[in-house]
């Protein structure tokens, strides 16, 4: 079960608190009245750290507090949804080459979240519904994931009837949605649409949330004609341009995604030949 | 001869070409067949043979051969 978020009016009255924002929040997180530092470090006199940001950017933070200890306590704020950061034991990170570091570790999850939905605003229309994608891979994947119990299965359940519930894709409501599909995921694992977007990601212009919205459908709909699952999530959220511009790309980096551990705890088998078939689907 | 669901089956999720795939196969010695191996090919089987393997027998397969045994136990008919 997730704590409640901390407000705005909370984060304000944390002590001995620096933050540290995204270019893209910074002008709001002023509001808090608290001082700023640059990403990365911390003033003297200074315990807690409050980031606020995107999901790459509160893994960052974890990173630096939870990870190599530069403060003691971290306060993790979403300005978007869709990752979950701030709930998760999982921090990714750009290695040199491109690709995606992935690691996991219980005590990196953030000591507190903050919920400041007022951020959504400096979110426009797309990448909000590229967030919402990805948190109905999160859910759904877990919903069928081999690696999880009945008790997380019915968690996922609970939060896929809540998502289809939401039509909205730009309600605010969607950072709480998010923090509970990646918490689920969490004690679970995801699959292919994740395996996929973590091997295009190093290999395109394109973001987390753009490639799971580009691929999600067809990743569901594979699995689907494999086994019983839910239905998959609304078509608004797919992303057909993203889908068509990777799919040479997907083609040459197949043997890469089936290597994925994402792919290969995924809830149906992935198969060297499926790649004709998720390169057809089509919305 | 293995029964050829298994060993496009074990190709699959072991990341193998199907000539690697023989009754000889142990986990220890093939390096896909790790933690990720064994989920994978708890999936696999339950998805080709309808047989649902508790994560103790999954984790319990130690070669092709154990797994041709259980399966075979199970009641599960395998094409010689």
């Amino acid at each position: 079960m997730l704590r409640p978020p901390l407000a705005p009016a909370d984060l304000a009255r944390e002590p001995a608190a620096v933050v540290w924002a995204s270019p893209s929040v910074r002008e709001r997180a002023t509001a808090l009245g608290l001082p700023f530092a640059p990403a990365g470090t911390v003033p003297a006199g200074a315990s807690t750290v409050i980031a606020i940001g995107g999901g790459a950017y509160l893994d960052r933070a974890k990173a630096a507090v939870k990870r190599d200890g530069v403060a003691r306590r971290l306060v993790a704020v979403p300005s978007r949804w869709g990752a979950g950061a701030e709930v998760s034991p999982i921090i990714v990170l750009d290695a040199p080459d491109g690709s995606k570091a992935i690691a996991r570790d219980d005590a990196w999850v953030p000591d507190e979240r903050g919920s400041w939905p007022e951020l959504a605003d400096t979110v426009d229309e797309r990448t909000a519904l590229d967030g919402c994608a990805d948190v109905w891979a999160h859910a759904l994947e877990a919903e069928v994931s081999p690696l999880a119990g009945p008790e997380v299965r019915a968690q996922a359940a609970a939060v896929v009837a809540d998502l289809r519930a939401t039509e909205d894709g730009t309600d605010p409501v969607w950072f709480e949605l998010a923090a509970r599909a990646c918490a689920v995921q969490a004690q679970a694992g995801v699959g292919l649409a994740h395996g996929i977007a973590h091997v295009l990601e190093g290999a395109t212009r394109h973001g987390h949330g753009a490639l799971i919205a580009a691929w999600l459908p067809a990743a569901w709909a594979l699995l689907r004609s494999r086994r019983d699952a839910p239905e998959g999530p609304p078509a608004v959220l797919h992303a057909p341009a993203v889908q068509a511009e990777t799919a040479p790309v997907l083609r040459e980096r197949w043997a890469a995604v089936l290597r994925d551990p994402c792919t290969r705890t995924s809830g149906c088998r992935v198969r060297r030949d499926d790649l004709e078939e998720l390169l057809s689907w089509t919305s | 001869m293995l029964d050829d669901r298994l060993k496009e089956l074990l190709a699959d999720v072991l990341l193998l070409d199907p000539e690697e795939v023989t009754e000889d196969l142990t986990r220890t010695g093939t390096e896909t067949w790790d933690s990720l191996g064994v989920v994978s090919l708890a999936v696999g089987v339950e998805e080709t043979f309808g047989y649902h393997m508790r994560p103790e027998e999954a984790a319990a397969v130690a070669s092709v051969a154990d797994l041709v045994a259980l399966l075979r136990a199970r009641g599960v008919e395998l094409r010689a």
